[in-house]
C-alpha cells in the first residue's frame, strides 16, 4: 500500500447478497405469517410465537413487531398500528412497568443531570448563550451560572450583558455540567467551578456519543504531558496538561504545590500561592483569563504531535465502536508507538489492528465487558 | 465549520512550524484514506462511489450514447450536482467549468466508432456530502469511473462513410474504455507551508489554496489559487506555487496507481 493515499476497493453491485438475503427472509417471514393467521383463526388463545415479547437483549430494527398485546403502553422508539406495536428504531428493547419503549443503539445525545460535557457557542442571545452540545436541542448557558471575570462570586450586572461577547462569542469551546433540564428536554448548563470553562491549547475531537461510558471522572492526565476532557456528549478535547491539570491528580492537603503563577487550565490564578490549588473553592480569583483567546506559548512540536497521536488513537476507537475510557486511550497510546508516524494510524487497516489489539488485551486479562 | 480563536491559532501554528504538524498527523504529501465502489451502478456503462474518511461522497455515472461526429463534434458532457447546493451556486458552477475544460485534455479518438459515428459520454457527479472543496474527489470519482467504463463492441465496418449503414454492436460484448482522465489535486497554504488535501479544519486556518491538474506525469492548466475560507485568507511567497507543482509531480503517479489497481 502506498504511503502517500491508501484506498480500499469494494465491489458491491448496489448490494445485490443483501438484497437477496433480504428476498429469502421475506418469503420465510410471509410463510410464517401466513402459518400464524391460519393458527390465529382456529384458535386466538394459542399463538405464543407472537403473544411473547422480544426480550431485553435483542436487538430490534426499525419495522420489526415488538408484540401484539394491546396491553403495553407505547413509549419512545415505537409506533402502533392495527394493534400491533412495532420498533421505529434499531436498538434494544426496555420495559417499566407497562410502558415499552425502545432504546436506540446510536442517538443524539440525551442529556442527564451531572454530566460533563464539551459544548460549542452557538448563540448570544438575551442573558444566556445557546450550545450546541450534539443533542436534540441546544442547551442553555444563562449568564448567571458562569463565573464573572474580577469576581468572588460578584453578582452578574447590566454591563456583564452587554459584553457576553466578550465573555464567549459563537464557536467557542467550552466544559460544563448539565445542572438542571428544562421541560422539553434541553440542558441548562453551568460553568461555577474552576474545573469548567473555556477550552485552550489544544484540539477537539468528535466521536458518537455512545462510547463515552459516564464516570466519575471524565478529565484524565494522560502519558506525553497531555490531558483530556472526555465530554459524556461525545465531544472530546485533548491540550496539554497544565498545573490546574496536574493538581487535581494529587492527594489532598499535599503542598507540592509550586509558588507564583499556578495557572489553571482556565487561566484561574491562586490569590494565594502558598495554599493548595483547589478547583471547587471560587474564592480564588477568576480573572479576565478565563475568557482569553491565547494560547499557551510553550507547547512545543512535541506536544502537538503527541495530541494528534491521541486523537488519531481516539478516532480508531470510534471507527471500531469501542467505548473510550482513560484505560484503553493509555493501552493503545504505549502500542501505537510501534507505528513511527503518526499519519500511518489513520489507515483503516491500522484502526482495525488497534480495535482488534485492544478487544483481544483485555479478553487476555480478562477485564472485557 | 465554526472554530474558536483558540482552536485557530493551535492549528495555524501546528501547520505553520518546521516540520508542519497536521492534526491528523499526515504527512504533507498524505491524503486521507478512500474507500471505492465501483461499478455499481446496473443501469450505466461505468461507475463509481467514494467515500473519503472525513465523510465526504461522491457519486459518478457514465453513461454512452451514439452520435454523429462531424455534426456534434462535443463527446464529453458533464453535469456536477452538489447536495445542498443550487445548480447556479458559485461552487457548482466553477467546478463544472473546471471539469469541462480539463476533459478537453482526453483524447478523444478513443470514443470513435467509425469514419461517421463515435460514443458520447455523458458523465453526472453527485457530491452527497463535502466538508471542504470536492474538486479532487470529483476528480478521482471521474477517474475510477471512467476506468471502470465498458462500452458495447462493435461489430459493424469501421469505414461507413461509402456504405451507408448504422453501427452494429455484439449482443454482450463489451469493451474497456482505455481513456486517461486528470487528476485534480487541492492544495492548502499556512504561511510557507504548502500540503495536499486539507481537511476541513485545515481549510478553515489556511492561508491560501491551490488547485493543480495533473495527467499522464505532467502537469496542466488549470492551476488557479482558491480562497479556502472567508477569514484568514492572505497573499503567499509565489514559490509556494512551483513547490505545490513540485509535490504534485512527485506524488501524483503514486494516486493514479493507487486508484488503477482497485
Amino acid at each position: 500500500m502506498s504511503e502517500v493515499i491508501s484506498v480500499v476497493a469494494r465491489n458491491g453491485a448496489f448490494q445485490k447478497n443483501m438484497i437477496t438475503e433480504s428476498f429469502e427472509s421475506d418469503n420465510s417471514d410471509n410463510s410464517d405469517n401466513e402459518d400464524y393467521n391460519m393458527s390465529g383463526s382456529d384458535d386466538d388463545e394459542e399463538k405464543p410465537a407472537t403473544r411473547q415479547i422480544a426480550s431485553d437483549s435483542d436487538i430490534m430494527t426499525p419495522g420489526e413487531l415488538i408484540t401484539d398485546d394491546p396491553v403495553w403502553m407505547r413509549g419512545h422508539g415505537t409506533y402502533f398500528l392495527e394493534n400491533k406495536t412495532y420498533s421505529s428504531v434499531a436498538g434494544t428493547v426496555s420495559k417499566v412497568n407497562k410502558l415499552l419503549s425502545v432504546i436506540p443503539l446510536k442517538s443524539r445525545y440525551a442529556p442527564e443531570t451531572g454530566d460533563h460535557v464539551v459544548g460549542r457557542i452557538a448563540e448570544v442571545s438575551n442573558k444566556r448563550w445557546k450550545v450546541d452540545i450534539g443533542g436534540k436541542q441546544h442547551a442553555i448557558l444563562m449568564l448567571g451560572s458562569v463565573n464573572l471575570p474580577g469576581g468572588i462570586l460578584r453578582r452578574k450586572s447590566e454591563s456583564d450583558e452587554l459584553q457576553m461577547r466578550s465573555f464567549l462569542k459563537e464557536g467557542d469551546l467550552l466544559n460544563a455540567e448539565v445542572q438542571s433540564l428544562f421541560q422539553d428536554g434541553a440542558a441548562s448548563l453551568h460553568t461555577r467551578s474552576l474545573k469548567y470553562g473555556k477550552l485552550r491549547n489544544g484540539m477537539f475531537v468528535e466521536v458518537p456519543n455512545s462510547l463515552i461510558v459516564r464516570s466519575k471522572n471524565h478529565t484524565h492526565n494522560l502519558p506525553g504531558n497531555i490531558t483530556v476532557v472526555l465530554g459524556v456528549n461525545g465531544y472530546i478535547w485533548l491540550r496539554m496538561t497544565s498545573k490546574m491539570d496536574l493538581a487535581r491528580d494529587m492527594p489532598p492537603g499535599g503542598s507540592t504545590q509550586t509558588s507564583g503563577g499556578s495557572m489553571g487550565p482556565t487561566g484561574a490564578v491562586s490569590l494565594n500561592p502558598n495554599s493548595n490549588i483547589s478547583i471547587t473553592r471560587l474564592e480564588e480569583e477568576s480573572s479576565w483569563k478565563i475568557y482569553s483567546d491565547e494560547n499557551d506559548p510553550n507547547i512545543t512540536n512535541a506536544i502537538k504531535q503527541t495530541i494528534s497521536r491521541y486523537a488519531n488513537i481516539i478516532k480508531a476507537l470510534a471507527f471500531c465502536e469501542i467505548g473510550i475510557t482513560q484505560e484503553r486511550i493509555v493501552i493503545r497510546y504505549e502500542a501505537s508507538m510501534a507505528y513511527n508516524d503518526i499519519g500511518s494510524l489513520i489507515q483503516r487497516d491500522n484502526m482495525e489492528n488497534i480495535g482488534q489489539e485492544v478487544l483481544n488485551a483485555e479478553k487476555m486479562r480478562g477485564s472485557a465487558a | 465549520m465554526t472554530l474558536s480563536v483558540a482552536e485557530k491559532s493551535y492549528l495555524y501554528d501546528a501547520l505553520a512550524s518546521t516540520p508542519s504538524i497536521r492534526p491528523d498527523g499526515r504527512y504533507p504529501y498524505q491524503f486521507m484514506p478512500i474507500e471505492i465502489y465501483t461499478d455499481f451502478l446496473p443501469s450505466s456503462n461505468g461507475s463509481s462511489r467514494i467515500i473519503a474518511s472525513d465523510g465526504s461522497e461522491c457519486i459518478v455515472s457514465v453513461k454512452a450514447k451514439v452520435v454523429d461526429h462531424t455534426s456534434d463534434d462535443d463527446l464529453l458532457h458533464i453535469e456536477i450536482d452538489i447536495a445542498g447546493e443550487r445548480d447556479d451556486a458559485l461552487i457548482t458552477e466553477s467546478c463544472t467549468s473546471l471539469f469541462n475544460k480539463l476533459l478537453k485534455n482526453i483524447d478523444m479518438k478513443k470514443l470513435q466508432l467509425t469514419k461517421k459515428y463515435s460514443f458520447k459520454l455523458f458523465i453526472d457527479v453527485l457530491v452527497i456530502s463535502s466538508n471542504s472543496n470536492p474538486v479532487s474527489l470529483i476528480s478521482f470519482g471521474i477517474y475510477s469511473s471512467l476506468n471502470s467504463t465498458s462500452l458495447p463492441k462493435l461489430v459493424s465496418n469501421f469505414d461507413d462513410l461509402e456504405v451507408e449503414e448504422l453501427p452494429m454492436f455484439h449482443d454482450y460484448d463489451l469493451v474497456k474504455l482505455e481513456v486517461v482522465p486528470p487528476l485534480v489535486f487541492v492544495l492548502g497554504i499556512v504561511k510557507n507551508n504548502i500540503f495536499i488535501d486539507p481537511a476541513a479544519s485545515e481549510c478553515e486556518v489556511a492561508n491560501n489554496g491551490l488547485i493543480i491538474s495533473w495527467t499522464n506525469g505532467k502537469i496542466i492548466a488549470p492551476i488557479r489559487t482558491l480562497a479556502l475560507n472567508d477569514t484568514n485568507t492572505k497573499g503567499f511567497n509565489p514559490n509556494l506555487i512551483q513547490e505545490g507543482i513540485k509535490l504534485v509531480e512527485k506524488y501524483a503517479s503514486d494516486i493514479a496507481s493507487a486508484l488503477q489497481n482497485i
